[in-house]
């Protein structure tokens, strides 16, 4: 009974050891769900125009170093070698007999990626997937945005989250992308209350 | 990347709860057409039965089990979601 007990604690004591080996070292796959690094990634639109045509383009530029400030801990962090960061472009139109917006098939698009900076990755009815490439320590991603639609519409990139590095897939990072510098045209949606200021990655036109 | 754990989203439960329609925020975080707001915990347990192990069974439980309550509302949560 004793030689079974002692095999017993022997046993607990391994496996104890061997988790906390495993946990430190290489970490266990439940401590990759946590996200480490907060980051915001600032894109831009040009021209400051709230009203297009058909066929007239709108033109969406990320250009940020990968020596970024962590909003975590107010620290600059490198983070080159980000394997998977990119953004999905989603698409509304507001409905004036719904008085709502509705999202909007992305084929009522066309999206072109200039200088290989980016990747159209995939494409739903909701959305458009896209990653961002990474040359001499910057992200960089150049799209025009051309609409074959006339309407009232909006366009957001959604934040990228359990973003991991190459080198070290476990450590992961959000980043959320904001519009900087440029206009978003929030008074063109109907349900901007007047004297706000809200900052997103969302960005509002119309197509006529 | 894999999920080890098969975790279900969190906001998935969420967003099948609140009642607020995320299209409409400002500024528009996430794109979602959520018309849903009337499930609740306990109908999240009652539908995890032992025989549900992926989330479009999960879905079909949870509907048959609440007379498809805005079911139009909760086929496009969980299509939004890859379900």
């Amino acid at each position: 009974m004793e030689i079974k007990n002692r095999s017993i604690v022997i046993a607990a004591a391994i496996l104890t050891a061997f988790l906390f080996i495993k946990a430190n070292c290489t970490k266990l796959p439940f401590d990759c769900a946590k996200t480490v690094y907060s980051f915001q990634l600032p894109v831009k639109a040009f021209p400051d125009k709230d009203t297009i045509n058909i066929g007239d383009t709108i033109w969406l530029e990320i250009n940020e170093r990968t020596l970024i400030r962590d909003g975590v801990s107010g620290e600059m962090t490198d983070y080159s070698g980000a394997e998977n960061l990119g953004t999905v472009i989603a698409l509304g139109r507001y409905n004036d007999s719904m008085k709502s917006w509705v999202n909007e098939n992305p084929q009522n698009f066309k999206f072109v990626i200039l200088n290989s900076h980016g990747k159209l990755v995939n494409q739903t009815d909701i959305g458009t997937e896209f990653t961002f490439s990474e040359q001499e320590n910057s992200f960089l991603f150049s799209l025009a945005v051309i609409p074959l639609k006339k309407g009232l519409f909006s366009l957001l990139l959604v934040d990228a989250r359990n973003v991991f590095r190459a080198s070290d897939k476990c450590t992961k990072a959000s980043f959320s992308i904001i519009f900087e510098n440029t206009n978003q045209h929030y008074p063109l949606n109907p349900f901007y209350i007047p004297g706000t200021n809200p900052r997103g990655g969302d960005y509002y036109f119309y197509v006529k | 990347m894999v999920d080890p754990i098969w975790w279900i989203l969190q906001r998935l439960f969420y967003d099948l709860m609140d009642d607020r329609n995320d299209l409409l925020a400002l500024p528009l975080r996430v794109p979602l057409n959520d018309l849903v707001d009337v499930y609740t915990n306990q109908q999240f347990f009652n539908a995890l039965d032992a025989d549900i192990n992926n989330l479009p069974a999960f879905r079909v439980r949870l509907l048959n089990e609440n007379a498809n309550n805005q079911a139009a509302g909760v086929n496009t949560i969980f299509t939004f979601y890859g379900n």
